[in-house]
């Protein structure tokens, strides 16, 4: 019965779903993208959203990757937000996975190969997850992705090493340092442009290093912060263990 | 005619729904909504797709896609993924208080 | 001049900063708490007053919108917003009571649920109001299962279930608005909401619609409500009423007014409210457990806001932002006099509870909360009701008008059961501590000072008119 309910509900779903989606071309032209209107100066530019931001995104903003100008600089609020939700997962499922009576889980060995391959490995996985974030506003890649990577090495370990543990003090205190950036960069911004999230810092030279102002700032606390994040996410999840 | 690329997108939105309704297993309804979650971003990356263009990177010719659903599905994602592990996290505790994760036992365990 | 940025960058900055201080002492975490509350409730007592003029816009980044994110905060979204943080800021005197660990995270959680029920009201960018309800919702999550018991992590895990549920309808529906308009700034989505084919267009609403409803506990994505609020820690469950419920149901007028411009009776969403109200109110009256019946009353009164929203008069969205004010006050108490009464009792059965109410500390309190929510003049519930009442009247919709007073009748009905039952010679009566009757006087104060002086809303609420025709 409940199957039958909920199969009449999902083709309902998939017809209502796909008939409006239907009108939606795809593949178009952005010249074809309607014109965006300012509310605030109450005037209607003369291109699109996506127009202005591969146009003119480079100039705004100095990054040369525009996924990277989008996510930090012009949507960098979003990010913020985003930044909050991980910590809220990571605050939450160390919360419900606190116990008060630590009873220790036995747990196996795992073999030579994978001790040896992750005590190889786990350098390099960091290297590159820190190369991943630091590189954001150049090519693709960003805070995110690069403090997964991170995370993955520490996962690494926790398979090669069932009683390896992340000190929690450690992890709590760089994930604290990490958000406290991003909050108080924005806070400069707003103290020395009036904007919160203003991108203060000069912008460089494009496609260096330096460059693209606050954006590098604010992805390697995003990594930093990812990365203990994710690794917190793990160890809680892992429990307590013997 | 409507493109591939939304139907099946749509397909597994409506997949995941499918799942989350019918199944009665806490980890198999975890997963729906994961499905859920994935085809949603795929249709939203699929909207900003443009025909013959590339990443929006300089250096790589263009023309470009769109990349504002490019963010917005990377905020989507985390979002997503944060979801997954309160809700794993919560499936665990209630594995813990009645030693079973079919719904239907669920109700019957005493704590 | 104050920020409305301000309001997130504080709450922010404070849990974040709060594992550190965590380390040191635990005790500084929670009064750091009490005093970040306290300063976002002045913050936006401050705004509210800048507000009363124009619209303010802060733009965030420095990009002009739409390219960059804006929040757009009008005197009605002041007023919310300054409610949410004022009882924030008194459950978290409440919060005190809770002695469960781990407190360090109980507290960053509780900052942050503040924290995203106040950027849900504040924003002005759609995509940014879907992050800010997750964030909400995400904290809602693992405060709802904090008691680590069975009845907490069921209910969660419902909670989850239908909220996942619910952002996807978001998300989906924020495709089909972008896919067409290619924006995702709210006022430049209304300028060229007409250009919208008609069919995605009311797709897309009903989207926003049933996935911004499950914040705003409406039928019928709210079977999540009486579970959480039963399983979730008393001060919990009172800032569920009052903070992300009050944020859903402002998202959801941002939705209809601001950004689809609809200004007519909307068909669709009055039966919405109707059904969330009798599923509510009817449920409510059979509930032995009290927690429960607080719960359903809550989908009850919900259910009336959002009638009041659909019926769409500038008297009947008066009527509801009204009641959304009286309703975040009112259940606050109620909930925060049903944690006392549930550990005077040792049960949270409402047959358990004979006399335990007599103490006036929280008998007097407790007893203006409940007329306030059944409605009874002087107190600020009986303007919300009586607004709606009379907007719907006076466009004629007499059937509408006749099951609503219906369904008031009902709550009337089991309020009066309760309150006779507190109220009754029992045998022994508990002292409360101060730090549950310093937040139940506080509010019953509130709830008296709206009802008897309801001035100062009324002059906020006249600006429900400009809201309605699409401004901020």
């Amino acid at each position: 019965m409940k199957r039958v309910l909920a199969l009449t509900l999902a083709i309902l779903l998939f017809i209502v779903f796909a008939m409006a989606f239907a009108k939606i071309p795809f593949g178009e032209k952005m010249s074809n993208y309607p014109d965006y209107y300012n509310p605030i100066e109450n005037q209607t530019s003369n291109m699109s959203l996506p127009q202005h931001y591969l146009t003119y995104g480079k100039n705004d903003t100095g990054a040369t990757n525009m996924v990277t100008a989008v996510v930090v600089d012009y949507r960098g609020f979003d990010t913020l937000g985003e930044v909050t939700v991980l910590f809220l997962a990571s605050t939450g499922v160390g919360s419900l996975m606190y116990v008060e009576d630590k009873v220790k889980r036995k747990v196996r060995r795992s073999n030579a190969v994978v001790e040896t391959g992750s005590k190889l490995l786990f350098g390099f996985i960091i290297l590159f997850g820190a190369y991943i974030f630091i590189h954001g506003h150049l090519t693709p890649g960003g805070g995110f992705p690069g403090g997964a990577v991170i995370a993955s090495s520490f996962l690494l370990l926790y398979l090669a090493y069932p009683k390896f543990h992340a000190e929690h003090k450690k992890l709590n205190v760089s994930e604290s340092l990490a958000g406290l950036t991003f909050v108080i960069v924005g806070l400069l911004g707003l103290i020395i442009a009036g904007y919160f999230l203003y991108n203060f810092l000069p912008f460089g030279l494009p496609t260096y290093l330096f460059s693209a102002g606050v954006i590098p700032v604010i992805y390697v606390a995003i990594g930093v912060k990812v990365g203990s994040e994710l690794t917190g996410i793990v160890d809680a999840m892992m429990g307590v263990r013997e | 005619m409507i493109p591939y690329y939304y139907l099946g997108s749509i397909s597994l939105v409506v997949i995941g729904i499918y799942i989350v309704i019918a199944k009665k297993n806490l980890i198999k309804i975890i997963i729906g909504l994961d499905i859920m979650d994935t085809g949603v971003n795929l249709l939203l990356i699929s909207v900003g797709y443009v025909k013959n263009a590339t990443a929006p990177i300089e250096n790589v010719p263009g023309p470009y896609v769109d990349p504002i659903p490019q963010a917005l599905v990377l905020t989507a994602i985390v979002i997503g993924v944060s979801v997954m592990a309160l809700a794993l996290s919560i499936a665990i505790g209630i594995y813990k208080k009645t030693g079973t994760l079919e719904l239907d036992e669920i109700m019957g365990v005493e704590e | 001049m104050i920020r409305p940025v301000l309001l997130i960058a504080f709450p922010l900055f404070f849990a974040f900063l709060s594992p550190i201080i965590g380390l040191w002492s635990k005790k500084w975490v929670r009064y750091l708490i009490i005093f970040a509350t306290a300063l976002n409730a002045t913050l936006a007592g401050l705004l509210l007053l800048e507000v009363f003029q124009h619209p303010v816009f802060d733009i965030i980044g420095g990009f002009q919108p739409p390219l960059g994110i804006v929040l757009m905060v009008g005197p009605l979204g002041a007023i919310i917003a300054f409610i949410i943080n004022l009882v924030a800021f008194i459950i978290s005197i409440y919060n005190l009571k809770v002695e469960k660990e781990p407190i360090v995270r109980y507290s960053m959680l509780y900052l942050l649920l503040v924290m995203g029920s106040t950027g849900m009201v504040l924003t002005g960018d759609l995509f940014n109001l879907f992050v800010f309800l997750e964030v909400t919702s995400i904290a809602s999550y693992s405060l709802a299962a904090y008691n680590k018991d069975k009845k907490g992590f069921l209910g969660a895990m419902k909670y989850v279930i239908i909220g996942s549920i619910g952002s996807t309808f978001v998300l989906l529906g924020i495709t089909l608005i972008y896919s067409e308009l290619r924006t995702l700034n709210m006022l430049d989505i209304a300028a060229r909401i007409g250009t919208m084919d008609p069919y995605v267009k009311i797709i897309a609403f009903t989207s926003l619609f049933l996935g911004f409803g499950v914040e705003a506990e409406m039928f019928p994505l709210n079977t999540w409500v009486p579970d959480v609020y039963d399983g979730a820690p008393n001060p919990i469950s009172a800032a569920f009423a009052s903070l992300p419920a009050k944020a859903g149901i402002f998202a959801l007028a941002r939705v209809i007014f601001t950004m689809f411009s609809f200004t007519n009776f909307l068909w669709f969403v009055v039966i919405m409210g109707l059904l969330t109200v009798f599923f509510g109110e009817l449920i409510a009256y059979t509930q032995k457990n009290l927690k429960r019946m607080l719960a359903y009353s809550s989908i009850g009164q919900m259910g009336m806001i959002i009638m009041g929203l659909g019926i769409g008069t500038t008297l009947a969205v008066e009527g509801a932002f009204y009641q959304m004010i009286a309703h975040a006050l009112g259940k606050a108490l109620l909930f925060i006099a049903a944690g006392f009464l549930i550990y005077a009792a040792k049960s949270d059965k409402i047959e358990d509870m004979k006399g335990m109410a007599r103490n006036p500390l929280v008998g007097i309190p407790l007893l203006i909360g409940a007329l306030s929510i059944m409605g009874m003049p002087p107190f600020a519930g009986f303007y919300g009701k009586f607004f709606i009442l009379m907007g719907g009247f006076s466009e004629g919709y007499y059937a509408i008008i006749a099951l609503f007073l219906a369904a008031s009748i009902v709550e009337v009905a089991y309020y009066a059961r309760f309150i006779k039952i507190v109220f009754e010679k029992g045998n022994r009566v508990i002292r409360p501590d101060a730090a549950t009757y310093i937040p139940l006087i506080l509010l019953a104060i509130l709830i008296v000072l709206i009802g008897v002086y309801p001035k100062p809303i009324l002059a906020v609420l006249q600006h429900v008119s400009a809201f309605i025709t699409g401004g901020a």
